[in-house]
């Protein structure tokens, strides 16, 4: 067989292991929820495109505002690149590259088969909606159009290979034990890179669109040649064919790139050794029962041996530590305490660990059910251990604002965070029950073993993210009964600084709210338990079967 | 009367180290496997087995020392070495969302085998494993790990590789898996292939083995017939090679007398 074969063969079996990545009548349901969603996904975004570009010429400031749009589509574009693919590697049968290193492969067709057999999925559709929307939209002729969708084709491509390359060596440092841990704080830190550009461009905005074209084409960001060729071929024909030759340059680098990092991948796989300590402290106090305190231990201990958990967690750590400080740079209440998308990130931060509360740990939940104790009890456990990593870890985002209060950075009441607080800790509260609800009525194989944790992907592609299609909706239509309690309050204090509101509203509103919160994750709880004992057989194949 | 002259050594390691960061592995191991033999690798949990076979298949990249299977070096020439052999695995490593039969399709072609070439193999492999029609077609997600070990055991097969080397084979399945993938391996030495495997499952080794190796922190204790074994050991002839491998690990200790678990009575 050629190498093109191979690479051919390679190509064909990751597509056919992402057509199977559910079962039965689930696996179907998803392959069309996740198509229908990319699609509507994709067009949405080129609709947008399209009418934003449309609507600067309209209204006579094209070139500033086209540049702006198209630097904000392209470096999407390359910042979602670059999380796909470590999310994808994560969960990608394919991409588990010990399944192939010892078939005679050269590392080059594995790395061509990753990147032909990527280009044709979903996620690219999406990314690719955006610049072809604009592409119809900006004035030229036929052929002008076909070069910049064109360009969002070649985009793509190259904005893979830096992808694939940031990712694979992100991979390798994340197999090397002294590593690890440095390389997560790192990461986090340029995961605040799109906030910082957000806040950099919402003060832009206030000078008007010229300004934002000019950070744009200073800013040596990798979506910029792009951009520039976009408004080039709109705009100004001339500037065009260098803009290509640069686009094809980068392309050509990218691929370079990723290649020898691959390679660098591949050669690590193997190079490992797991060698975690184990602790054999006591369970020390806890409010609840000894077995619940036990399950909940075991839990938390989990979170920081499990290094793609203790990953997650110093990653949320330090994103809510910094949004915090943020935060707190402003004067007003609602520059300091961000209430409106709190729910929102908080959500989709935990959300996957909330839906997935027993495949963390097959073989944890094989011996917890093998000592017979409820599995109400357990349950409750396995929520409590997950809610006491995972609260203080999101309470930074609130507590680095408070302290600002105290030595006088900003001029918020301390009282005023009270209600974000206990907000922060409800809403994690409940969404770790219905979590627990999720992970029993739709489990999830374990997610890694210790041997090969870093690049294992043992149950196909994306299910996590079809799980969360499931939570999301689920936990916005449960959160409001809580919110509900809080929220006009809340509003009222923050958007509406000027409305006075009493505080004995408060001494109203936050204890119904507890109440709620906690009958709301009892009651989940139950289901789930109930759900457990009948179902115990059943769940424990699926969660511990590959583990 | 003349003696008949030794098979050919397929496999030859001197001085093998690897270390990983501060650790070292595998320490100066020296070994040789002739053709068409049972060559057991012996040693506790953790001893180094398992990175041995990586470094002998090409998988990993030995520190130092010299490695030779059929004469390539696997780690100048890793292609070909993987043309040459097969591999199986402790966990195997198969994609749950294939069939056994798509499992074979996809791994025979890139060995250079033809589709049709591939199908007429896997059906002779499958027979002979004991993997009915109806298994052949359901995905591996489903299936136990005596039946997973088995479609590993067949894509290992199926390029007639001239050395197996298999990595705890026998570890975690039944009597009649056990069974079914020893008769499958005594065949394919019968044809020639040798196979080299690892393990702590002491009695397959005694039971199947022309030759052993045992090792112990990386370093070799011993290495040759069971007679050599037992000699290196210091136990007596009749000895069982439990005997011999307890004394050569360090695990020899004197006779409980009864004594610990006094809660239960």
């Amino acid at each position: 067989m050629t190498p093109a074969g191979r690479t051919w063969a390679l190509v064909r079996l990751r597509w056919k292991l992402s057509l199977r990545s559910g079962r039965k009548a689930l696996g179907v349901l998803a392959v069309v929820v996740g198509a229908l969603f990319s699609l509507g996904f994709a067009v949405g975004l080129g609709v947008f495109g399209y009418k934003k570009v449309a609507s600067a010429f309209l209204h006579g400031n094209g070139f500033e505002d086209v540049v702006a749009t198209m630097h904000a589509a392209f470096f999407l574009t390359w910042t979602f690149q670059v999380f796909g693919a470590i999310m994808i590697a994560a969960n990608d049968q394919f991409l588990d590259l010990s399944r192939l290193l010892h078939l005679p492969l050269r590392p080059r067709e594995i790395f061509a088969a990753t990147q032909l057999s990527g280009l044709l999925n979903w996620g690219q559709l999406i990314l690719i909606g955006f610049p072809a929307g604009v592409a119809l939209a900006l004035p030229g002729t036929p052929a002008d159009v076909a070069v910049r969708l064109g360009v969002a084709v070649l985009s793509t491509i190259a904005a893979r290979g830096f992808a694939t390359a940031l990712a694979s060596t992100l991979q390798t440092f994340l197999g090397r034990r002294r590593l690890r841990d440095v390389m997560i704080v790192v990461s986090a830190l340029f995961a605040l890179i799109p906030v910082l550009l957000r806040r950099k461009a919402d003060d832009e905005f206030r000078n008007g669109g010229g300004e934002i074209a000019a950070f744009a084409t200073s800013t040596p960001l990798p979506s910029t040649p792009f951009a520039n060729l976009y408004a080039a071929a709109g705009l100004d024909g001339g500037a065009m064919w260098p803009s290509i030759a640069w686009v094809a340059c980068l392309m050509v680098a990218g691929l370079w790139l990723s290649e020898r990092a691959f390679a660098r991948l591949l050669r690590s796989v193997d190079d490992r050794q797991a060698g975690e300590r184990v602790r054999t402290d006591g369970v020390g106090s806890s409010p609840f029962p000894a077995e619940i305190a036990v399950v909940a231990q075991a839990t938390r201990r989990l979170w920081w041996r499990e290094p793609r958990l203790r990953a997650i967690l110093i990653q949320n750590t330090l994103i809510f530590g910094l949004m915090g400080i943020f935060g707190s740079s402003g004067e007003v209440r609602h520059d300091a305490v961000p209430p409106v998308w709190l729910p929102m990130v908080l959500l989709f931060a935990h959300g996957t660990f909330m839906t997935t509360q027993l495949s963390i740990d097959g073989p944890g939940i094989g011996l917890g059910f093998a000592t017979g104790m409820s599995r109400f009890r357990f349950v409750v456990g396995r929520a409590w251990g997950i809610l006491s990593v995972l609260v203080p870890s999101s309470l930074f985002v609130i507590g680095i604002p408070m302290v600002m209060s105290v030595i006088g950075r900003n001029d918020v009441p301390l009282v005023d965070y009270l209600p974000i607080v206990v907000a922060v800790v409800l809403m994690e509260t409940v969404g770790t029950a219905l979590g627990a609800v999720v992970s029993v009525f739709l489990p999830s194989p374990a997610l890694g073993s210790a041997k090969r944790r870093e690049v294992s992907a043992r149950d196909g592609c994306g299910r996590a993210v079809v799980y969360m299609l499931f939570a999301v909706p689920a936990a916005l239509c449960a959160l409001p009964c809580v919110l509900l309690a809080i929220f006009p309050w809340m509003l009222a204090r923050f958007r509406f600084v000027d409305f006075d509101v009493p505080l004995w509203w408060m001494a109203f509103t936050v204890p119904a709210a507890v109440l709620i919160a906690v009958v709301e994750s009892w009651a989940l709880l139950r289901v789930a338990a109930v759900r457990l004992e009948s179902d115990e057989e059943k769940i424990l194949h699926i969660v511990s079967a590959t583990s | 009367m003349e003696t008949p002259s030794p098979a050919p050594v397929v496999v030859r390691v001197e001085g093998l180290v690897k270390r990983f960061d501060d650790k070292t592995v595998v320490d100066g191991l020296t070994l040789d496997v002739r053709a068409g033999e049972w060559f057991a690798f012996l040693g506790p949990n953790g001893s180094g087995k398992s990175t041995t076979i990586r470094m002998m298949t090409g998988m990993l990249a030995p520190t130092s020392g010299r490695l030779e299977v059929l004469g390539l070096d696997p780690v100048a020439h890793p292609l070909e070495v993987k043309r040459r052999i097969g591999f199986m695995p402790e966990e195997p490593l198969l994609y749950e969302r294939l069939t056994p039969r798509e499992t074979l399709r996809f791994v025979g072609p890139l060995h250079g085998l033809s589709v049709e070439e591939t199908d007429r193999r896997a059906k002779e492999i499958f027979d002979l494993l004991e993997l009915s029609e109806a298994d052949q077609d359901r995905f591996i997600i489903d299936f136990s790990m005596g039946m997973r070990k088995k479609v590993s055991l067949a894509a290992a097969l199926i390029h007639g590789p001239r050395i197996l080397f298999l990595d705890e084979p026998f570890n975690g399945i039944d009597a009649v898996t056990t069974r079914a993938i020893k008769d499958a391996l005594a065949t394919a030495v019968a044809k020639g292939v040798s196979v080299f495997f690892s393990s702590h499952v002491l009695e397959q080794a005694e039971r199947l083995c022309s030759r052993i190796a045992v090792i112990s922190k990386g370093r070799l204790q011993a290495h040759g017939t069971l007679a050599d074994v037992r000699a290196a050991a210091g136990v007596a002839e009749g000895a069982s090679l439990e005997e011999a491998f307890v004394k050569l690990v360090g695990g020899d200790r004197p006779a409980s007398s009864g004594g610990g678990l006094g809660f239960l009575g």
